[in-house]
């Protein structure tokens, strides 16, 4: 329990403090971008092991030893793919969410990742018991994942439904005008960061016009917020990875 | 505890991969620690030093520090503009003045070089290869686009800096109790910033007056010193032509008789003699006109360059109010702020179906002029205010609509321009008589004069004043007097006077609109005319009240500013 309890705390401390040094950061210049590095590094070496040892036993299972496919299939490219994959689309929304995030939805989301790497460590320590791993961690990382994720995104959408302040002109905001008030919200200071982030706060503001414009239908209204609400997932999921990483490294120091 | 799969335990117990498993650890914990650190020092550094961005805006980060009320925030941005206004345009007329004075300056040499034998046959010869224009701009107006443009940029960073002043002296007061700098809370930090941000896109004179500063518009002043220049120079040639031709033939006849000495040469020393004759009486009839004209001339450019610059001041003016005004409308666009609950709440809801009220009273004091009256548009616009003041759930989405519909009622809703007076009627049956007429009418502080008439024994006189007068407007303020004279003319005999001052209070003026279609009214207001010994002796009356028979007429053909669409009408209520 302590275990779990220490790694949930660093992997909070880990994505909390990244987060919080690029949005802090980058109001002073780019570079600020070098702090989300190790976070992309750690992402991707965490998710590693998550990826490819499922996929290595279920081959081991199916394949015969003998076969040649065994080199082929060795499921590294399917690995490196997914993490790659994993990794850009995780820190690109974390970097976009966490420079908009207000205090309260921060508060949320690093509660979030505290769960998130509790419940993972621990129901791994639960699920160690029953299944051989890599199994017991896959079904720790799934399980980690949905139990926090879905409850917590409820309550994202919910504040962003019910406390998010959304600027006044996008009431009568026309499609173009929306999505500058969305890119206006980024520093003046342009480059490519800004560049990429502005896709994202265009699609924000796009979304936000279209809710507006039909706020009469108030499913979409619940719809954006469970949108919003979505990244729960993808930092549960980051959380997993790097409880799991901490997990792999805090052995005792080799004999 | 369940062991790992055979193929799983190979890969993971290697020493190799502990150590390294080790040190990744210790990497791990390490970057946790240098980044608390990092934090927290640029935490310090965001707190305890402003930092500029590449707009050279301040930004503070301080996430705990107080957000400032709405209402408060709404207060200094709005009065920042409005302070910044009062700064600035004072100044205008003095820069232009500045940008004007090489113009000044430039109009006695001018009239030195219209007023020579030279200047005249190039201001001639221009007139006529018709660039009087092009010339009369190089010499008067050179470089004075650009000082104009310098004006624009100049008045524009007036602004901004007295708007930043204002701003900053505002956020001050509100700390200078506790003297602890400026501990703003990011939200309110966000709008102060959107705002001086703006400051800079909006509306800028220096590209909004760009018609006023352009070298293209005093091309057409250039063109309309030189129509009336050009009038002058060919009135004053054919004047010169009749005496000059005589003086040529008499100094080319006397000049053949005197150069008769000359032998073979008479004929040539006869034509020079004939053209030193001409620029002779050429140079002294100059001299004559400028003797009696230069001053005229002189006093004519100046008016002309005069009327030219109050033009440019006045729209320099307009450009820098409209700036202000942009301002407003961007500060208290950024203020309304709005969730997504209260988006789809049944009160917003509630709240579209009252301000679908809003636009139908709206829509009928745009149609109807007769419902405009003070207390009409008053009582509605406090309903505006208690809207505004709301600070329930919906209330922010309608605010960018109710502050349009405001704005519109209090630029136009007031607003009624006397656009033709028509005097007509009898005069008592002892003083009837085939006369000319004269009429005079003063309304408030304002005299308008009525076009001369003949009246007859058989029909009624009938006066009426110039059409589509310019800026008579009626006070609401206070009930409108009318003071009316008419002037019988009796050729030898003694004048007679006529008149009446009648006065109308707004709900009569209201009611005695009709109800026609259009913006355009008639209204019609009889009265009993009496013969008077002066003007001053013209005993006002309530016309409403006058129980004596009337015999005269008084009509009003009146238009009230058209209220303008809202522009802007919220999805809700587009259907």
């Amino acid at each position: 329990m302590l275990s779990s309890f220490i790694k949930a705390v660093g992997s909070t401390a880990f994505l909390g403090l990244s987060l919080y040094l690029w949005r802090v950061g980058y109001h002073f210049s780019d570079w600020a971008i070098l702090a989300l590095l190790p976070m992309a590094v750690l992402l991707f070496f965490g998710s590693w092991p998550l990826i490819i040892d499922p996929w290595k036993e279920r081959l081991h299972l199916a394949l015969l030893p003998q076969s040649p496919l065994s080199r082929l299939l060795s499921g590294k490219f399917r690995t490196a793919f997914l993490a790659m994959t994993f990794v850009f689309v995780s820190v690109a929304l974390l970097a976009w969410q966490c420079l908009t995030a207000s205090p309260l939805q921060a508060t949320i989301l690093l509660m979030l990742v505290f769960t998130a790497g509790f419940s993972f460590s621990w129901s791994q320590d639960f699920l160690v018991r029953h299944f051989r791993q890599p199994f017991a961690r896959y079904w720790a990382t799934s399980l980690g994942t949905w139990l926090v994720a879905a409850p917590f995104t409820l309550i994202i959408a919910w504040i962003t439904w019910s406390s998010e302040s959304q600027p006044g002109e996008m009431l009568t905001a026309t499609f173009q005008e929306a999505l500058k008030i969305g890119i206006d919200q980024l520093p003046a200071r342009r480059g490519l960061i800004a560049e990429l982030l502005s896709w994202l706060y265009a699609y924000d503001a796009a979304k936000l016009w279209l809710v507006i414009q039909y706020k009469e239908y108030r499913m979409l209204a619940v719809f954006f917020s469970l949108d919003a609400a979505l990244l729960g997932f993808v930092l549960a999921r980051a959380s997993i990875i790097i409880t799991n990483f901490i997990g792999m490294h805090m052995n005792k120091r080799p004999k | 505890m369940s062991e790992p799969t055979e193929n799983f335990k190979k890969k993971n117990i290697t020493p190799m991969a502990s150590t390294v498993r080790y040190t990744v650890g210790h990497l791990f914990w390490g970057t946790i620690i240098v980044f608390a650190i990092a934090s927290l020092a640029l935490t310090v550094l965001a707190v305890m030093q402003p930092v500029k961005d590449d707009t050279g805006s301040e930004e503070l980060t301080n996430n705990s520090d107080p957000e400032l009320p709405t209402t408060f925030l709404e207060k200094i941005l709005l009065g920042a503009s409005k302070e910044a206004l009062d700064v600035v345009l004072p100044d205008i007329e003095k820069l232009v003045e500045e940008a004007y004075k090489p113009v000044d300056d430039a109009i006695a040499p001018y009239a030195d070089f219209h007023y020579s034998v030279p200047g005249q046959y190039i201001e001639l010869t221009q007139a006529a290869r018709g660039i009087m224009a092009d010339r009369i701009h190089d010499r008067l107006f050179d470089g004075l686009s650009e000082r104009l443009n310098d004006v624009a940029s100049n008045v524009d960073e007036k602004f901004e800096t007295a708007f930043e002043a204002a701003l900053d002296a505002q956020i001050a007061e509100l700390f200078e109790a506790d003297q602890e700098g400026l501990p703003i809370g990011p939200l309110s930090d966000m709008v102060i910033t959107d705002t001086r941000e703006r400051l800079m896109l909006t509306a800028p004179i220096a590209t909004t007056a760009v018609a006023v500063t352009a070298g293209a518009s005093l091309k057409i002043a250039s063109k309309t010193i030189a129509s009336k220049l050009g009038l002058k120079v060919a009135a004053k040639v054919a004047a010169k032509q009749a005496t000059k031709g005589g003086g040529a033939l008499v100094g080319a006849g006397s000049g053949a008789a005197l150069c008769s000495w000359a032998g073979p040469g008479a004929a040539v020393c006869a034509v020079v003699g004939a053209a030193a004759v001409w620029f002779t009486v050429d140079a002294a009839a100059i001299q004559l006109d400028e003797q009696m004209t230069r001053d005229e001339f002189e006093k004519d450019l100046n008016e002309l360059v005069d009327d030219d610059k109050d033009f440019r001041t006045q729209k320099l003016k307009e450009a820098l109010k409209k700036r202000a005004v942009a301002m407003d409308e961007g500060a208290k666009k950024a203020l309304a702020e709005f969730t997504l609950k209260q988006l789809s709440d049944p009160e917003t809801v509630a709240l579209c179906q009252q301000s679908n009220a809003l636009l139908t009273g709206y829509g009928v004091f745009q149609d109807d002029l007769r419902t405009r009256t003070s207390s009409a548009i008053e009582e509605y616009r406090r309903t505006l205010e208690e809207l505004r003041n709301r600070k329930d759930s919906a209330a922010t989405i309608l605010a960018p609509l109710v502050m349009e519909i405001d704005k519109n009622l209090e630029m136009h809703g007031y607003g009624i321009e006397i656009k033709q007076i028509q005097l007509s009627g009898n005069f008592p049956s002892d003083y009837l008589g085939y006369r000319d007429l004269d009429g005079r009418l003063t309304l408030g502080d304002q005299t308008v004069t009525l076009e001369r008439n003949t009246s007859t024994v058989e029909v009624e006189f009938s006066l009426q004043s110039p059409t589509n007068l310019k800026n008579l407007k009626i006070n609401r303020k206070e009930p409108i007097t009318i003071h009316m004279a008419l002037i019988q003319d009796r050729r030898i005999f003694r004048d007679r006077m006529f008149g009446r001052s009648i006065l109308i209070k707004e709900d009569e003026f209201f009611d005695a609109i009709p109800n026609t279609a259009g913006p355009q009214k008639t209204l019609n207001f009889p009265f009993n005319l009496a013969l008077y010994e002066s003007r001053d002796d013209f005993q006002v009356i309530d016309w409403r009240e006058t129980s004596a028979r009337r015999n005269a007429n008084l009509r009003l053909d009146i238009s009230g500013s058209s209220l303008p669409d809202i522009e802007k009408i919220p999805s809700c209520f587009e259907d």
